[in-house]
Order: structure tokens, then C-alpha cells, then sequence
């Protein structure tokens, strides 16, 4: 079987499961370090991906259709090969290069390697407290299991219809993932402040209020970090969080 | 602070001289007056218990609770609880006289200021059990609400007609020494309530039920908050035997021997359940220890203390495994401490008489008692607990309870340092 073909299939596959840049990351796995080994090690593959949440809590399933899959491929029924996309991405660091293979370090935090608010800023105008509710969100969702993510914005949604916060704090956790390229209205403080606050409550009902307070702190401190000196998004933080 | 040294020196100067008509002497008012402020005292054991089981974020929120509870509860307890629980009480149900009390002889005003801890007491209790998610205003009101009602009417039923009448309970020979029933068991009947009515913190209970554990932010507080607790106990069973009679030495041995021994069940306990032994799990044993024998320590030989104090130390133990179960979060372990506790203890009181142990009919006499109390509090208080929730609001916003009660209802932040990057403050 061609390389190409294995890897149409595991993207296919894969694809029911995860999306986005998460996809892109695992594909990127596959690629430097499972593409040229046998196919009955593609347990050894998904057991290297065991801290990306679709892929942990569906292994077996997983494991079976690409089996079967392997087995009898059908190219007809295979998306088209993804290497294109793998290598188009718009980072140095998480960009497919043969020579130097993304660890499996890499996969456990896919969101916060590729995450970038100022340049969305630069390229979309975003404003910047749009930008830091969509990190720390994001930062928050990275360590959670995707029911829990589902539940959360769920959540979130509901109470934010509720005390009627503006539509583009809606629309933001609308999308398949907290993005900020769907909104384009600078958020009111005071509902950007709202989002990471109900974002807050929906992590207490889903692990607990210890882990919650643990996780937004971290969030909130390797953003602070991040953006340390850097205006407006300092100054914004510090806004969000009514210091 | 030398205040209580400069009491304790007067015993030993001021002469035993007796009232004429009433026998009292003026050690026995210095006496009930030192327990009082022994078990004023008390107060400053709860918040700094109560306190360091919350998180920090929740530490100026369960302090004014506690605070406040001194203020309202004295005031309305002068006002109107004093007149129901000891007033005049033709029917046994409830006293008719007393109300306001400004005139009066010198016992009245000690006996009052003695009555008016202990009803502070009963009030405080809620405030711990409910911790974290409960609207300031309304704990207030549920407060006025037992400290003006439900507690002195209750109180009367064993305790009552100091100015004439009899309490039904006493009348039935009810004993309840210092109010292992009377005050304590009532306090968490009403705090079960409100912990239904409230229901548990955000996340305390995951999707299939399971406990996530919440710790408290500073578990020394706990400790020394124990240590007071138990400090001012001495006051609490020794002031109750009303006079600086001779027996105070023997009930506040026994009021000591207890406590240690319910530290003991406790840790016994998680010992034979192969569970960490926990500071918050022993220090609620010794105060279940000082709850369960608060009824019989004046009728207890000490050995019996020590059993009673042992049980209830292990009864509180189960009982926070129970509460869990049953999904109800008592941020103190309040209910099974004070409620269990007591109930055990005010059964133990008929069973450990001295002279007469046993005795079959005491023991019905004082699970009527036991059960008189839950079956008054218990209910009411739910109403109470139901009528606020509906009319202004019970329980605090989701938004509010995890930015943290102290800056959504205080507008002030316990530990400004640590929280910055857990809470967010009120909207400007």
C-alpha cells in the first residue's frame, strides 16, 4: 500500500473524530514517526496520541474501522490526501518538517502551540479582548476532554443568551472551536469578562471547582505571561480580570 | 484582655454572700458570667472554624455570618426570644412574659446575658453548613427568623418557665443538662434545611453523583477554631448548672474527657476504615465528643463520658459519609457534628444516669425529647428556608458563588494576594 493511500486513510478516519488544528497536529505524528512502520502498529500510533480526548475515548472504534479499512481500502471512499494542508501551516514550529518530528509533547497541547492572538490581530483587526477570552478559553478547553468542552459551551451559550450578552459573545462560542475569526465586533468588556467567568462555572460543574480554579489560573497566568509588556493586551487582561 | 483573670481573682475575694430570697450569691453571678463570656467566646471558635473549612474566597463571607450572628441574635433574642423561651408559661408550650426584659434583679440580667450566648450559638450553626452559596440578606433573615422563633419556643419546651410554668418537655422529665438537644441538635435540624433548600456548591457532586472533595483554605484555622471551641465548652456545661456549685469540677472533667474521646472515635475510626487520618476528621470528632455530652454532663460518671464522647465521635464520622450520599453538602460537617451528635447524646444522658442507668422509661423520655426537636425544627425551618427562597432569593448566582461571596456581597477580599487570577471583582 502506498504512503499516500495510508495516510488518505488515516486522515479519513481520524477525521470523524477530531478536527482542526488538533487533526492536523496527530496527522503530523502519523507522519514523522508511524507512515513507514508496519500497519499493525497503528495501535502503537493511537496509543501515542492517548492524550487527545476523541481519539482516547473512541480507540477501539478507531482501531477497528482502520483496520478494516487497511485491510480493504476503497479509495473511492477516502478523502482526498491532506499533506498539502499538513504543510501549510503558518508556524515554523508545528509546520511538517521531516528532519524534525513533532513529539508527543507537542500533541498534549495542540491548541496552546498554535494559538497566536496578536497576529490574529494583525492580520483581522481582532480586538484584543476578543483575542484573550479565545486564549484563555482555549487554554481551559486544551486540558479537558471534549465531552467536557461540550458540556462547558454549552453551558456557556445558555447563560450567555440568558443575561442576554451581546450576539458576537454568543457567536463566539457558537463555532466548532473558540474562534475569533467568526467575530468581528470587539467585545464588551464587561461580556468578554462574562464568557471567561460562565466558561469558569461550566469547568466547576465538569471537574470540580478545585481543578477549575487550578486551570484558570494557569490560563490566566501563562497568558499574563505571554502578553507581559505588551500593549494593549496587558492592560486588557488586567481589565478582564478587574485588577 | 484581663478581664476574665480579674473575674476568675473575684471568686476567690468577693464573699459567697446569698440573696435573700433567691440564694443566689454573687460567686454564683460571677461565676455564670465568666461561662458567658466563656461562650461568647465560642463565637470566635465557629468563624474560625467555619472559615477555614471555606475557601478563601468565601473567608469575610463566613466571618460577617458568624459576626452578625452575635449582633441580630442578641438583640432579637433580648427583644423577644428570652420572653418566649423563659417568660411565664401557663400552657408548656411557650413563655408569655419577659419580653424586652429592662427591669429586673441582678440574676435576671446574668441569667439573660447567659441564655443570650447560648442562643447564638443555636443561630450559628446554620452559617457553617451553608457556607459558599448562601445570599447574605437571606442567612439573615433565617436567622432573625430561628433566634426569634423557632429556637425559644423549643427551648421552652424543656428549658422554660423560669418566671412560672413549666416546659411539657421537663414536665415529662426531659433531660438536657446544657443542650446537646435544646441547642445544639436544633441549630443543625434547621441547618439541614437549609442545606436542602440551598442545595450543594456548584460542582461539590459530579454528573453520576460522585463527591468531588472541596477542601477549606486554611486548616489551622480549623485547629485553633477547635481549640476555642473547646476552651469555651467549660463554659458552656459548667455556667449551665446556673450556680458555682461544687459539681462544676466534675461536669467540666467530664465535658474534657468527652472531647478527647471523641477525637479518639474519630481517629479510631478511620483507622479501622483504612482512611487518612484527617485534621478537620479529628477536630470534628472532639466538638461531637463536647456536643454528645453536653446533655449529661452533670449526671454522667466520667467513664461514661468517655463512651459517649468516643461514639459521638464516631457517629459524626458516619454521618458525614451519610450526608454525602444522600447528596447534601454541609461545608462543615455542621449536621453530623451537632445533629447526630446531639441526638446521641441527649439519649446517652437517659442511659448513662448515674445511679440509675438504663432506665428505660428516661430513655423514651428523652427520645421523645429527640425527636420533639427534629420534628419542631426541622420543618419549620424548611418553611422558613422555602418562604425566603422564593420571596428574595436564597441561594447566590452561579457568577457570584465563584467569583467568590466575599466581593460579590462584601465588596472585600480575604486574601487579596492569592485570589487575582481565581476571582473576578464586581463589576465596576
Amino acid at each position: 500500500m502506498s504512503p499516500d493511500i495510508k495516510r488518505r486513510i488515516v486522515f479519513t478516519i481520524l477525521s470523524d473524530y477530531i478536527v482542526g488544528e488538533e487533526l492536523r497536529q496527530v496527522m503530523i505524528l502519523w507522519q514523522a514517526e508511524f507512515s513507514e512502520r508496519s500497519r499493525y502498529e497503528l495501535n502503537q500510533f493511537l496509543g501515542a496520541c492517548r492524550d487527545v480526548p476523541g481519539i482516547q475515548q473512541n480507540r477501539i472504534e478507531i482501531l477497528s474501522r482502520l483496520v478494516r479499512m487497511v485491510m480493504a481500502a476503497n479509495e473511492s471512499d477516502l478523502k482526498p490526501d491532506p499533506i498539502n494542508w499538513m504543510n501549510s501551516a503558518d508556524d515554523a514550529e508545528t509546520s511538517f518538517t521531516p528532519s524534525e518530528p513533532v513529539t508527543k509533547e507537542e500533541i498534549r497541547r495542540p491548541q496552546q502551540t498554535t494559538f497566536r492572538p496578536s497576529q490574529l490581530q494583525k492580520t483581522s483587526g481582532t480586538a484584543p479582548q476578543n483575542s484573550l477570552v479565545a486564549e484563555v478559553v482555549n487554554m481551559l478547553f486544551s486540558r479537558l476532554r471534549s465531552d467536557q468542552i461540550r458540556s462547558i459551551k454549552s453551558y456557556v451559550l445558555s447563560a450567555a443568551q440568558k443575561k442576554k450578552l451581546q450576539p458576537a459573545a454568543v457567536a463566539m462560542f457558537e463555532q466548532p472551536d473558540i474562534s475569533v475569526s467568526a467575530v468581528h465586533t470587539p467585545l464588551e468588556i464587561r461580556d468578554a469578562r462574562k464568557l471567561i467567568n460562565f466558561t469558569y462555572i461550566g469547568c466547576c460543574e465538569a471537574i470540580g471547582p478545585v481543578d477549575a480554579d487550578l486551570l484558570l489560573s494557569k490560563a490566566v497566568r501563562e497568558v499574563g505571561e505571554k502578553y507581559r509588556g505588551d500593549e494593549p493586551y496587558a492592560t486588557c487582561l488586567n481589565q478582564l480580570l478587574g485588577r | 484582655m484581663y478581664f476574665l483573670p480579674a473575674m476568675l481573682l473575684s471568686l476567690t475575694i468577693v464573699p459567697g454572700i446569698a440573696h435573700a430570697d433567691t440564694g443566689i450569691t454573687s460567686t454564683d453571678i460571677v461565676w455564670i458570667l465568666v461561662s458567658a463570656t466563656l461562650v461568647f467566646f465560642m463565637q470566635a471558635g465557629f468563624a474560625l472554624l467555619e472559615s477555614g473549612m471555606s475557601r478563601a474566597k468565601n473567608a469575610i463571607n463566613v466571618m460577617m455570618k458568624n459576626y452578625i450572628d452575635v449582633c441580630i441574635g442578641s438583640l432579637l433574642f433580648w427583644a423577644v426570644g428570652f420572653g418566649i423561651m423563659f417568660g411565664y408559661n401557663p400552657t408548656g408550650f411557650f413563655g408569655t412574659t419577659a419580653f424586652g426584659l429592662s427591669e429586673g434583679s441582678n440574676w435576671d440580667f446574668t441569667f439573660l446575658l447567659f441564655q443570650t450566648m447560648f442562643a447564638a450559638t443555636a443561630v450559628t450553626i446554620c452559617s457553617g453548613a451553608m457556607a459558599e452559596r448562601t445570599r447574605y440578606t437571606a442567612y439573615l433573615l433565617s436567622a432573625a427568623a430561628i433566634v426569634t422563633f423557632i429556637y425559644p419556643v423549643f427551648g421552652s419546651w424543656a428549658w422554660g418557665g423560669s418566671y412560672g410554668g413549666q416546659g411539657w418537655l421537663a414536665e415529662l422529665g426531659f433531660i438536657d443538662f446544657a443542650g446537646s438537644t435544646v441547642v445544639h441538635s436544633l441549630g443543625a435540624w434547621c441547618a439541614l434545611a437549609g442545606v436542602i433548600a440551598v442545595g450543594a456548591r456548584t460542582g461539590r457532586f459530579d454528573n453520576s453523583g460522585k463527591v468531588r472533595n472541596i477542601p477549606g483554605h486554611n486548616l489551622s484555622l480549623v485547629a485553633l477554631g477547635g481549640f476555642i471551641l473547646w476552651f469555651g465548652w467549660f463554659g458552656f456545661n459548667g455556667g449551665s448548672a446556673l450556680s458555682a456549685s461544687e459539681n462544676i469540677g466534675g461536669i467540666i472533667l467530664n465535658t474534657h474527657l468527652s472531647a478527647a474521646a471523641g477525637a479518639g472515635g474519630a481517629i479510631l475510626l478511620s483507622a479501622l476504615l483504612q482512611r487518612p487520618i484527617l485534621l478537620t476528621t479529628t477536630v470534628n470528632g472532639s466538638l461531637a465528643g463536647l456536643v454528645g455530652i453536653t446533655a449529661g454532663c452533670a449526671t454522667m460518671e466520667p467513664p461514661f463520658a468517655i463512651v459517649t464522647g468516643a461514639v459521638s465521635g464516631v457517629i459524626a464520622t458516619l454521618g458525614q459519609d451519610l450526608m454525602l450520599r444522600w447528596k447534601l453538602d454541609d461545608v462543615v460537617s455542621a449536621i453530623p457534628v451537632h445533629g447526630f451528635a446531639g441526638a446521641w447524646g441527649t439519649i446517652a444522658a437517659g442511659l448513662f444516669f448515674a445511679g440509675d442507668m438504663f432506665d428505660a422509661q428516661r430513655v423514651a423520655t428523652q427520645a421523645i425529647g429527640v425527636i420533639a426537636a427534629f420534628l419542631w425544627a426541622f420543618p419549620l425551618s424548611l418553611l422558613v428556608f422555602t418562604l425566603i427562597r422564593f420571596v428574595i432569593g436564597l441561594r447566590s448566582s452561579k457568577e457570584h458563588e465563584q467569583m467568590g461571596l466575599d466581593c460579590t456581597e462584601h465588596n472585600e477580599v480575604g486574601y487579596p494576594e492569592f485570589q487575582q487570577n481565581i476571582t473576578f471583582r464586581q463589576e465596576p
